[in-house]
This record gives structure tokens, sequence and C-alpha cells, in this order.
């Protein structure tokens, strides 16, 4: 863990000229092209290699991955027959704007 | 709102939140697999086609219009916007995509401006829900105790992951609803919303990076 830590802020203080690093920020810009399968692979390795370095951005896309299969999950409360008076309305409406 | 088609033509919703058209009007003359001749009485006006299309599309302009607003009251002001727009327009409907896509369109487009017209008495800035990460991240280790399944089937998580979603502004509201709830890809939400590929990217990674701050008190209970 901190051998990791020392690492990262290592290639920071070479101004990240070390090849396939990149900062915590840099990789939260990944992750929903990561979710969705969409990064190429080059993108795809950066970003996972700073994952195993970095165990915040580990737990943070854990916690971010949870937070969108949560949502995804979410039961449907909208499943309900339109009601009828809303039917009636809009042919009222519709009659009306014919007139 | 327009009622002309607009490309690109907007992809049918995932299957899983169609509703079937069993509820088409018993006894009319016009039946689902007739969009032509429907069309054609929709065009001539004929009020009995009218009536079949809101009976056989309602519930699902209806579901899918209360699901983006979360208010029963503008999901039913929406769809009579949207099926009221939909009468000014059918001679503009060039059956690049179904009528019931067309119609869900609109639909979509009525219920996010009601969404934008009326003023969110509570809605908090994005800058308030999401920090910018500077230098190293600074992140707890979660735990989860249980699958994500099984996490949704309590209640409690299921009111939080509402709340976190009914906390975002509209613009960020309306893109997590659409990507993450109705399915569609950014493609699509792009153009629903008329925005760029590029926008909805950055809407949808604050919104659901807002989610997650807002569900984080769900995963430090369940941390040991």
């Amino acid at each position: 863990m901190k051998l990791r830590k020392w690492l990262l802020k290592l290639a920071y203080a070479m101004d990240r000229t070390l090849p396939g690093l990149i900062t915590c920020a840099e990789a939260e810009q990944f992750i929903d092209d990561y979710l969705d399968g969409r990064l190429a692979e080059r993108e795809r390795t950066t970003f996972e290699r700073h994952i195993r370095l970095c165990p915040p951005c580990q737990s943070y896309l854990d916690a971010y991955r949870r937070s969108v299969t949560l949502t995804r999950l979410s039961p449907d409360d909208a499943s309900g027959a339109m009601p009828e008076e809303l039917v009636q309305a809009i042919l009222a409406a519709r009659d009306k704007s014919q007139h | 709102m327009t009622g002309t088609e607009q490309t690109p033509t907007l992809a049918a919703p995932p299957a899983e939140h169609r509703i079937a058209a069993d509820d088409a009007c018993s006894g009319s003359a016009h039946g689902p697999g007739d969009e032509a001749q429907l069309l054609r009485s929709l065009r001539d006006g004929d009020r009995s086609a009218f009536e079949f299309l809101v009976r056989s599309h309602g519930n699902y302009l209806y579901n899918a219009a209360r699901r983006i607003t979360g208010d029963d009251a503008e999901a039913r002001d929406a769809v009579q916007d949207a099926l009221l727009a939909a009468l000014r327009h059918f001679d503009d409907f060039e059956g690049r995509s179904s009528l019931r896509t067309w119609l869900y369109r609109l639909a979509v487009n009525a219920t996010l401006m009601r969404m934008r017209t009326r003023r969110r008495r509570h809605e908090v800035s994005i800058e308030e829900l999401v920090e910018p990460v500077t230098g190293i991240r600074e992140e707890p280790e979660w735990h989860f105790a249980e699958s994500a399944e099984a996490s949704i089937a309590r209640n409690e998580v299921r009111t939080a992951v509402r709340a976190g979603i009914d906390q975002l502004g509209d613009k960020y509201r309306e893109v997590l609803i659409l990507r993450d709830i109705q399915g569609h890809d950014t493609r699509e939400v792009a153009a629903l919303l008329g925005e760029t590929e590029a926008n909805i990217k950055v809407r949808l990674h604050r919104a659901r990076a807002a989610l997650k701050k807002a569900l984080e008190p769900l995963y430090r209970e369940q941390s040991p």
C-alpha cells in the first residue's frame, strides 16, 4: 500500500514521464468508457494499470460501478395503466382543437 | 417541441422497457398490424383512429414519462402535450421509425420540456455534490456484504437510489435516467436532448459520481 502510494508520488514528481502512468483525475475520465467496454486496448491497459497501482481509485471504481448497477436494477415503479380520465382529457382536447 | 422527425432516427427502447400494445381499443376498425392505414385515418382526422392510437400507445408513453419525471401529474401533462403535438404533425411523420418510436420521442421531449420549465425547489448544484479529484485520490475502502441484486431488493436501498437521483439537477437527472434506467445509449440520448455526445458523457459522469457519493452511506453501513 505505502509502496504503491510512494510509486505514484514518484510518478507525479517526475511529471508523469514514466510511460503508461496517468493521474487519478485522468483515470476518472476513462471510467464510463471502461465500464461500457469502449476503451481501446491501449487505453484500457493504461487505465487498469492505474487501478492496480492505486487502491483508492480501485475502491472508487468499485463503488461507482455498484451505484450504476443499483440504478440499472432499480425496479420499474412506473408500470401502471394510463388513467381513463387522462384518455378522456386527451380526446376532449383533441375534439376542442378540431372545432 | 417539434413534431417533425429528426435524424438520427431514435432506436427503439430496450425490450424490457416496452409494454405490449395489448390494451388496444377492442372493436376498433384499426388493428396494430396496419400502421399505414392507421396513419391515413389519422391524417384524415378520424377520431376513432386517434382514440385507437391513444389507447394503443398511451400506457407506454405514460410510463416512460413517469419514469423520467418521477411525478405523476407532470407525466400526465407531458403525455397530453405529446399526443396533441402528434395530432398536429401526423403529416410530418415520414415513417423512418415506427409510429411508436416517433410517439415515444415526442413524449420524452414533452416530459423534458415540462421538467425544464418548472422550478425545482430542492435542486443542489452538481459542484456541491461532486468534488473534483486533485493529486492522489482519497477514498475509503468500501466493502459490499451482498450482491447488488440482493441489495436492491431492500426497501432502504431502493429509496436511497431514488433520492440520490431526485437530488440531481434536471440536466443531469434526465441524462442518468435516459441512459441507466431507460437504457438508451449515448448517441440516442444526445439525439433526444439535442446535445453533443461529448456533453452527454460529461453530464452522465457527473450524475453517476454524484449518485455514487449519495449512496456511500449504504456501503459504509455494510463495511465490517
